[in-house]
């Protein structure tokens, strides 16, 4: 738990970088903050841990000001990943991972047990990197090393400013869903700084949104993409923030488990009288046993072909299902790319588990207002 | 550990095997016969002429020689007291000031350490303006089977004898000065011998000469802004023949052996600073047991400069008095002694400056230790001797006043160079001020102290030479006297050592900085 009162940062210029904040973060959660390059993410961050000065106000950590813990010992129990990496260049990967285990002074075979493990979490072999300098690994690598050095005493708090700055959007996906797993399984109070709203849909318990110093709105994600406060934070979210809300609900809810299906070993003709009783005009193929989805098959051509399996049409399921796992969002973007109205859903192994209809997503998505038309007066007066 | 790499005969193998065979060829260098040396010399043309040294070598090698020394040394002219050498030859009475009417006493010791015998040895001497009081030896010590005749004495004209080696001979003169004294007094001393008996005998003579500085109102003190190498008191005469005894290509093959080794045993991974070790320790040894090799030495400097041969039948000496290598020594010592104390003091100024809650001083430090280096040497050297004297301090302390804005300024730009994203994430994880300098500012910023660890050093290899102008020692000695009395060899006996010892010293500081540089550091970025 960490407690923003009423804080401020005013440089000796005079600058308000951060004006009378205030912002409670549950322990647990992972509270993202976003806003303009220059609103105060970083010099919020950096108050927390006490690398900057407050100017007026109080910052509090598990119900203690952190003015009155030792600077040195508050730091060493919050992980801090600055957003330039900072990995030291004459250290190797494991040296760096190992510098707040060290100055804890953990024995060696444990902190040599935690950089492997913490080299596997961020997906690098540990034979193969653990001895190399920083400068020899490539930006998105040391990133990973910087959340690892980051991770590295387990600390329960940690600041991360931009952590994945620097990945590609592929292995970014990877760290955020590995950092979100990190994050349930551990039960860390993360603050998280980035630039980037998916991610911070994604990733965030709560969003922060900041600018020029003052807190704009803070909320879910489901709460700021559907009630956005005005026109600042619409704005930010961006135009596709209906799409963006589709993100974050999973497909299992629109999910109609009744498919009809036939297995690969069927004849044509019971293909046919399937497709009959059932009323519709297409099939899935499923393998028998093992109910793996292996393609579909129309009526028109049943009725040309000799056997199924000339009529169906055959595909990988990664190339025509989308995952059970997926987000509404996934399931709508796959579904345009395809052309289908409706999409076969598998589980991890392939088995066909169900069908979304392009319907349910779109009612899904039809514009709500839930948001009271005072409250909407209210927020355009703002601006 | 990478297996792939192939052995290679480094280069510097090869390097020693050609020093190995020129050397080699160097020891059928025979000088002719009657082409050696008889030096004498003096230790130290500044040291006062008590101390001084001089030497006679006759011998195949450099310690069979004959030895000549001289004190001079002043005493009261109204002394009743028995005539003692103890009297007269204290420190006490050696640096009083020189007044009309005093006493100078010379004492002539001559020792035979080569296993020749000596006859006919005689020594008149003068000093300029003097009354002479007695024309005889006023003591004696001379091995009785030496004297002529035992009652007698030695000297003024007696000739005495020093038949085998580790005889000696000792005689003390008494010279009273007198009428108007001039600065500085003149000594001579002409020494005439025999070397040899019957008929093979061979006559030899030296004539010495000395300056002895008076002055009225200051206690005797050497000249300083002119540094005079005694010529006078030098000469060369032929004598024997003789031949170098050491083989020194074999230390060249030695170490050509040692470089293979290496070479060989650390083919998979780096280890320049041994290598580099080896080398200049290799380099210096040769460098060393060559001039070691004095008579070798004379004869390369000989046939270098062939005018330094003047007078008929004698080469003028062309090594002045002090070995060279003791010469490359007083100069390493200049360097090192100031080094201790640039190296730490220059370490911590750059480290405070750099603190953030020093930066105040950041300015002024610079233009301290910038102005160090603007000052000209020579311009620090002169306002110091006044102050502290001359001699060795205060040399150091030009030396350190030169070399520090090296040290300073590299030590202030490492640190300052550290990316300050470095020293935030290490201050974030909790490290403590003095942790993050020691393990993250300083190993980042080794590099570029080093280096200027190294400038520093290899200037006052340079800047120690001006040395010479306070009697500081060091190789800027000869150079400073071959420029004022024009001899070549002397010069060049100074500036090649003092090259030599730049680029050594240059070459393994240059190893030690690529070795303190941390490993994740040498990687290209
Ligand atoms: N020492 C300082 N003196 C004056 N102003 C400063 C100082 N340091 C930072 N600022 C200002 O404070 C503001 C907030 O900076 P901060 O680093 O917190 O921004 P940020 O939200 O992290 O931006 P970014 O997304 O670009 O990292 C900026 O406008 C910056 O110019
Ligand atoms: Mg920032």
């Amino acid at each position: 738990m960490i407690e923003i009162r009423n804080v401020s940062k005013i440089y000796p210029n005079g600058f308000r970088a951060v004006d009378g904040l205030s912002l409670s973060i549950p322990k647990g959660d992972l509270v993202v903050f976003i806003g303009p390059s220059g609103c105060g993410k970083t010099t919020t961050m950096r108050m927390i841990n006490r690398l900057i000065a407050i100017s007026t106000g109080e910052i509090l950590i598990e119900g203690r000001n952190n003015q009155e813990i030792p600077a040195e010992e508050l730091r060493r129990n919050i992980g801090y990943a600055i957003q330039q990496i900072g990995l030291f260049p004459h250290m190797t990967v494991s040296q760096n991972i190992a510098t707040v285990p060290r100055l804890l002074e953990w024995d060696e075979g444990r902190i040599r047990r935690r950089v492997d493990e913490l080299l596997e979490l961020v997906g690098l072999d540990p034979d193969l990197y653990r001895d190399k300098f920083p400068r020899q690994l490539s930006g998105g690598q040391q990133q990973r090393v910087g959340v690892a050095r980051a991770l590295g005493a387990d600390p329960p708090i940690m600041l991360m400013d931009e952590p994945f700055g620097a990945v590609d959007p592929i292995t970014r996906e990877i760290l955020q869903d590995e950092f979100i797993q990190i994050q349930h399984a551990v039960e860390k109070t993360i603050v998280f700084v980035t630039h980037d709203i998916d991610e911070a849909i994604k990733m965030g318990d709560r969003i922060a949104i900041l600018r020029d110093g003052k807190l704009v709105q803070y909320d879910t994600p489901e709460t700021l993409l559907e009630k956005p406060n005005g026109r600042f934070v619409r704005d930010f979210v961006g135009a596709d923030r209906q799409l963006k809300r589709l993100g974050l609900v999973g497909i299992r809810e629109l999910l109609d488990k009744q498919v009809v299906r036939v297995y690969m070993d069927a004849t044509a003709a019971q293909a046919k009288e399937v497709m009959e009783k059932n009323g519709v005009r297409s099939v899935f193929v499923v393998e028998r046993e093992t109910d793996i989805l292996r393609g579909w098959v129309n009526k028109e051509a049943l009725e040309v072909a000799d056997s199924l399996l000339d009529a169906m049409h055959e595909a990988p399921y990664s190339d025509i299902a989308v995952r059970e796992r997926a987000t509404a969002r996934e399931a709508l973007s796959a579904m345009v790319a395809r052309g289908f109205r409706v999409t076969p859903v598998v589980n991890r192994e392939g088995r066909l588990v169900g069908t979304i209809r392009l319907e349910a997503i779109q009612e899904l998505a039809i514009y709500n207002p839930v948001v009271p038309p005072q409250a909407l007066g209210e927020a355009t007066l703002n601006e | 550990m990478n297996s792939n790499h192939q052995f290679r005969v480094p280069v510097a193998v090869w390097g020693w095997l050609i020093a190995a065979i020129l050397l080699f060829l160097g020891t059928f260098i025979r000088l002719e016969p009657n082409d050696v040396l008889l030096v004498l010399r003096r230790a130290n043309p500044f040291e006062l002429p008590h101390k001084s040294n001089p030497m006679l070598q006759i011998g195949e090698n450099s310690r069979e020689r004959l030895v000549l020394t001289y004190d001079i040394c002043r005493g009261e002219a109204d002394s009743d007291a028995p005539l003692t050498e103890q009297r007269y030859f204290d420190a006490a009475n050696c640096d009083k000031v020189v007044r009309s009417g005093d006493t100078i006493w010379v004492r002539i010791v001559l020792e035979n350490s080569a296993p020749i015998s000596l006859t006919d040895f005689a020594v008149t001497d003068s000093i300029q303006g003097e009354i002479p009081i007695d024309d005889t030896c006023w003591h004696v010590d001379i091995p009785l089977r030496a004297r002529p005749n035992p009652d007698a004495g030695w000297g003024g004209g007696q000739a005495g004898a020093l038949p085998s080696q580790g005889d000696k001979a000792v005689c003390i003169y008494p010279h009273q000065v007198a009428g108007e004294i001039e600065d500085p007094l003149l000594y001579n001393m002409d020494v005439s011998f025999a070397i040899g008996e019957g008929e093979d005998a061979v006559a030899a003579s030296i004539a010495a000469s000395n300056f002895i500085h008076v002055f009225e109102d200051f206690p005797l003190s050497p000249e300083i802004w002119l540094p005079t190498f005694g010529t006078d008191n030098t000469t060369v005469i032929k004598i024997n023949s003789t031949h170098i005894g050491l083989p020194v290509f074999l230390l060249a093959l030695l170490f050509g052996g040692f470089e293979l080794a290496l070479a060989y045993f650390y083919r998979d991974t780096v280890n320049k600073l041994l290598q580099a070790l080896v080398r200049a320790i290799g380099v210096f040894l040769i460098f060393w047991s060559f001039f070691g090799h004095e008579i070798f030495w004379d004869y390369l400097l000989g046939v270098l400069f062939p005018s330094a041969l003047t007078r008929t039948g004698d080469i003028e000496l062309l090594r002045p008095q002090n070995s060279v290598i003791g010469y490359a020594a007083d100069h390493l010592e200049l360097v090192i002694v100031s080094s201790l104390v640039i190296i730490p003091v220059g370490l911590l100024l750059g480290i405070f400056v750099t603190r953030e809650e020093n930066r105040d001083y950041l300015p002024f430090v610079n233009n301290l230790v910038n102005s160090g280096q603007t000052v000209p040497t020579i311009a620090v050297v002169a306002i110091m001797a006044p102050i502290i004297g001359i001699g060795f301090k205060p040399a150091v302390i030009a030396l350190i006043i030169y070399g520090m804005l090296p040290v300073v300024r590299n030590t202030v730009a490492g640190l300052e160079g550290v990316d300050p994203f470095m020293k935030d994430s290490a201050t974030g994880m909790g490290m403590t001020p003095t942790q993050v300098l020691f393990a993250i500012e300083l190993p980042i910023a080794s590099r570029v102290i080093m280096a200027g660890i190294r400038t520093s050093m290899v200037i006052n290899v340079g800047t120690a030479a001006l040395g010479a102008y306070v009697a500081s020692g060091g190789l800027g000695d000869p150079i400073a006297a071959g420029l004022l009395r024009q001899v070549d060899p002397w010069i060049v006996l100074g500036a090649v050592p003092a090259a030599l010892l730049a680029i050594i010293l240059d070459y393994v500081l240059g190893r030690v900085e690529f070795v303190v540089t941390p490993r994740g550091l040498q990687i290209e970025q």
